[in-house]
């Protein structure tokens, strides 16, 4: 079948696509194995699971959500960067509360980055988490105690959050949350939906206007889905879905994910608030 | 029927058709461009406000660092003027300008800045300093942003069908955000 053998063509055009859009994406990002993803290895067993219990217990009661995330390095990309495109995968805090915090550090780098979601800007903002790193993270830090820095770290920021951001996070939409469209997909496709729509319309009147055995006899018995199938594609793929090949622009992707018991985060997104620095 | 009418017929229809693909070509392109022009103008909303923010920062940063640095008058006044036009208004580009050269300025205050140690362990310069890297660090995530959906319209606008399109509805190219390359690492913080 011709239509059989497209949708072969098409398979294989994605699949040599496939090892160009893989190597688009330069940055590797890892997957996070819970509220604390240990990856540089500097947490004891006892420190991350208190942490799990601080940042467990100001998601129950403001709903806030606290990731904690360690990597021996974020070269190529500055932690700043790379704390975005952390925040932006695993998309930390509530969705449209936005009220989530990455709390980033590179230990061989000896740098740290703490990043707030949109929500949380106004209670944590970076004057008041740098006052907090100076105090409670960074001197342990200095003296290679990062399991302490982090956890009184840790304990500072929940506390803050605990103190003003039970009411703060009771869904009040930040103000400064950037719209987000969703439409341009809907719209276009209402758009050819409708027009293909109307084709049909048009062709089941005209067909049927017709004579139908003169047309038999014309085209002879090769049925209508033989006469019209190719047009159609044509017309279809030529005119009106030919422009969609720039997709991907309506993001929003969907938030939240599982990996082995762990829920994921909330769907929360970030406009890179925050404070950090090297030690 | 005469097979001429069938012809006739079928011309017809293929006119139709082809007027009708046009035309539904021609209304979702336009809703796909104005959809994309609307998001680039809230993009560059939020890219705005954090220059806002940035240049709100600065008289305090100023006050600041005159009681240190009072010597340093050029600097000063290379950041006054560059607020002042980053105040002043203007199209997009010429905000665009004056961010980048009020960017070079503030990064030569902050290199200035390391000859004053009383000024580096001063806790009010310490915190504008946290509010300045994090109001930087916003401007360039909201400021890719940005860039990333200026680009696919500006490919958008360039592509079949919508370059003959988007010209009779008055869609033009919309200007990157981009920056000179010494000014593009944020301010760092160094303790």
């Amino acid at each position: 079948m011709g239509c059989a053998r497209r949708l072969c063509l098409w398979t294989w055009l994605v699949l040599l696509a496939l090892p160009g859009l893989a190597s688009a994406a330069v940055l590797e990002l890892p997957s996070p194995a819970g509220p604390v993803t240990d990856l540089a290895g500097i947490l004891d067993s006892g420190t991350k699971e208190r942490l799990v219990q601080v940042i467990l217990d100001v998601r129950q009661r403001t709903t806030a959500e606290i990731a904690i995330l360690t990597v021996p390095t974020t070269a190529p990309e500055t932690i700043e960067d790379y704390s975005v495109a952390i925040f932006d995968r695993w998309k930390i805090g509530e969705r449209g509360k936005d009220n989530g915090l990455l709390f980033l550090v590179a230990v061989q780098d000896r740098r740290l980055w703490i990043t707030t979601g949109y929500g949380l800007e106004g209670i944590l903002p970076d004057g008041k988490i740098g006052e907090i790193r100076d105090r409670a993270i960074v001197p342990y830090f200095r003296a290679g105690r990062y399991a302490e820095g982090i956890l009184r770290g840790t304990e500072e920021l929940a506390g803050v959050i605990l103190a003003q951001g039970g009411e703060a996070a009771q869904g009040r939409q930040p103000a400064v949350r950037p719209a987000r469209h969703r439409s341009a997909l809907s719209n276009g496709s209402t758009g050819i939906l409708l027009g293909i729509f109307i084709l049909l319309v048009l062709f089941s009147a005209g067909l049927s206007a017709m004579d139908r055995r003169t047309y038999v006899r014309a085209r002879g018995r090769r049925g209508r889905g033989g006469f019209w199938g190719p047009f159609w594609f044509g017309a279809g793929s030529g005119g009106a879905f030919g422009g969609w090949s720039g997709g991907g622009y309506s993001g929003w992707s969907g938030g939240g994910f599982s990996s082995g018991g762990f829920g994921g985060f909330g769907g929360g997104s970030t406009g890179g608030g925050g404070a950090g620095g090297g030690w | 029927m005469k097979p001429v009418w069938i012809v006739v017929g079928v011309i017809l229809g293929v006119i139709i058709l082809a007027a009708v693909v046009v035309g539904g070509t021609f209304v979702s392109k336009w809703n796909q461009l104005v959809t994309m022009d609307t998001d680039i103008k809230a993009k560059w909303a939020q890219v705005d406000n954090q220059l806002q923010r940035r240049n709100d920062l600065i008289p305090n940063l100023v006050e600041t660092v005159k009681g240190f640095a009072g010597q340093e008058k050029s600097i000063m006044e290379s950041i006054a003027n560059a607020r002042a036009k980053m105040a002043g208004g203007g199209s997009v580009q010429d905000r665009i300008a004056a961010s980048n050269e009020l960017s070079s300025a503030l990064s030569r205050l902050l290199v200035v800045v390391e000859n004053y140690p009383q000024l580096k362990s001063n806790i009010t310069f310490n915190r504008l300093m946290d509010e300045l890297a994090g109001t930087e660090n916003r401007l360039s995530v909201e400021r890719k942003r940005y860039n990333d959906s200026v680009q696919v319209y500006n490919t958008t606008i360039r592509q079949f069908p919508s370059n003959l399109i988007a010209p009779m509805l008055g869609f033009k190219e919309h200007p990157f955000f981009e920056v000179p390359a010494p000014a593009r690492q944020a301010p760092q913080v160094k303790f």
